[in-house]
């Protein structure tokens, strides 16, 4: 029975590993990242092209809420892909780490030790995932928004400016967040 | 033999005649602006080129280019639209400039100004003539041409400062994990050798 019990906590604890789903504290996380993201770039459409915050609040309303959405899924999506590469690369590190913890308590077993070196594995990995999720997805989206904005639509209206550079560096960012392997 | 002569006479005449016409002064005017781009509330200077292209000079030489530029587009900044000079002596260029100030952006006509004349001092017939005319130009709005051509600075590094925390901090939070834990390889290995 007990055996059984342990099996089954194991096998949650596979799953969450390596279910999609996010705890809420990550997507809270993830979310107010994308949501500021997004939103910082309206400074510059604001401020250098001269779009008024008044007459184009829906323009940015809906651009900010669609790019926050797609940013929101490409740090899940790169996150999910880090976190198992990252978990084997730390391996060995976090086993030494561990075993340095443990050398002085005689009274510990094996198992005991393998249940800490997954657990902290595990949070290393998601710490690790998470923040470089985060800092390559906002860096890959500023830099395609400037490019677009700045470079490929300069010459258009500032409202098709701004809805294609918008619009297609979240697309892109989401795509490549998908598509590495 | 008498009408040789008075045919010879004739034709003299007619010669002399027609060379007095063809001596007549004329004056070239040319209209056209400095500017390569026209923007609302910023200055637009307008040069006028005469061009006395006779051997005579004329008289009372009267520039009108109110029409153009009417009060309630533009404002006029600096000279007159309506200059009179006295004589302009043969073959002589004279060259007179105006700075506006458009009021309005958008689509503007700007027409060909008008150039009265005498051909001498005692010939009181008034000659007529026409500049080239510059057409319609595009005044551009404020707002759009320093979207254009503004450098924006203070923007682009308040820009950074507010970007920038959201790039460095994730990194910095990533490279040090992954420092800590790469530095705890190398230094058992290192133990391991040297061991």
């Amino acid at each position: 029975m007990s055996n059984q019990r342990t099996t089954s906590r194991d096998e949650d604890l596979l799953l969450q590993d390596f279910s999609r789903n996010v705890t809420t504290k990550s997507w809270a996380l993830f979310i107010g990242n994308a949501a500021v993201v997004s939103a910082i770039p309206l400074w510059l459409f604001w401020r250098i092209h001269q779009m008024d915050i008044t007459s184009y609040f829906i323009h940015f309303i809906i651009g900010t809420a669609i790019s926050t959405y797609f940013l929101n899924s490409a740090y899940q999506n790169m996150k999910f892909i880090l976190k198992h590469k990252i978990a084997q690369k730390r391996e060995e590190a976090i086993n030494r780490e561990i075993t340095k913890l443990f050398t002085n308590d005689k009274n510990a077993n094996k198992k005991d030790k393998d249940d800490r070196v997954l657990t902290r594995k595990n949070e290393v990995a998601d710490f690790e995932a998470t923040t470089f999720s985060i800092f390559y997805n906002n860096a890959f989206y500023l830099v395609c928004l400037i490019v677009l904005s700045f470079f490929v639509f300069k010459n258009f209206s500032p409202t098709v400016n701004y809805l294609f550079s918008v619009g297609l560096s979240t697309a892109i960012v989401f795509l490549f967040s998908t598509g590495e392997k | 033999m008498f009408f040789k002569i008075s045919l010879t006479f004739i034709a003299l005449i007619s010669i002399v005649f027609s060379q007095t016409d063809d001596e007549e002064s004329f004056l070239f005017v040319t209209k056209q602006t400095f500017n390569r781009f026209i923007v609302e509330n910023k200055e637009l200077t307008i040069k006028y080129g005469l061009y006395n292209s006779g051997p005579t000079t004329v008289f009372n030489v009267n520039l009108n280019d109110m029409h153009s530029f009417p009060a309630d587009k533009f404002e006029l900044l600096v000279g007159t639209l309506n200059p009179k000079w006295e004589r302009i002596h043969a073959g002589v260029n004279l060259t007179h400039v105006v700075v506006l100030k458009p009021k309005q952006s958008g689509l503007s006509n700007i027409t060909y100004a008008i150039v009265t004349y005498q051909k001498s001092e005692k010939n009181t017939d008034v000659q007529r003539t026409y500049s080239s005319e510059i057409g319609d130009i595009y005044i551009m709005t404020s707002r759009e041409y320093d979207r254009r051509f503004s450098s924006h600075i203070i923007d682009w590094i308040l820009f950074t400062a507010m970007a920038s925390p959201c790039i460095i901090f994730p990194f910095f939070l990533w490279f040090n994990s992954k420092n800590k834990y790469e530095l705890l390889l190398t230094k058992d290995k290192l133990i391991r050798k040297v061991q």
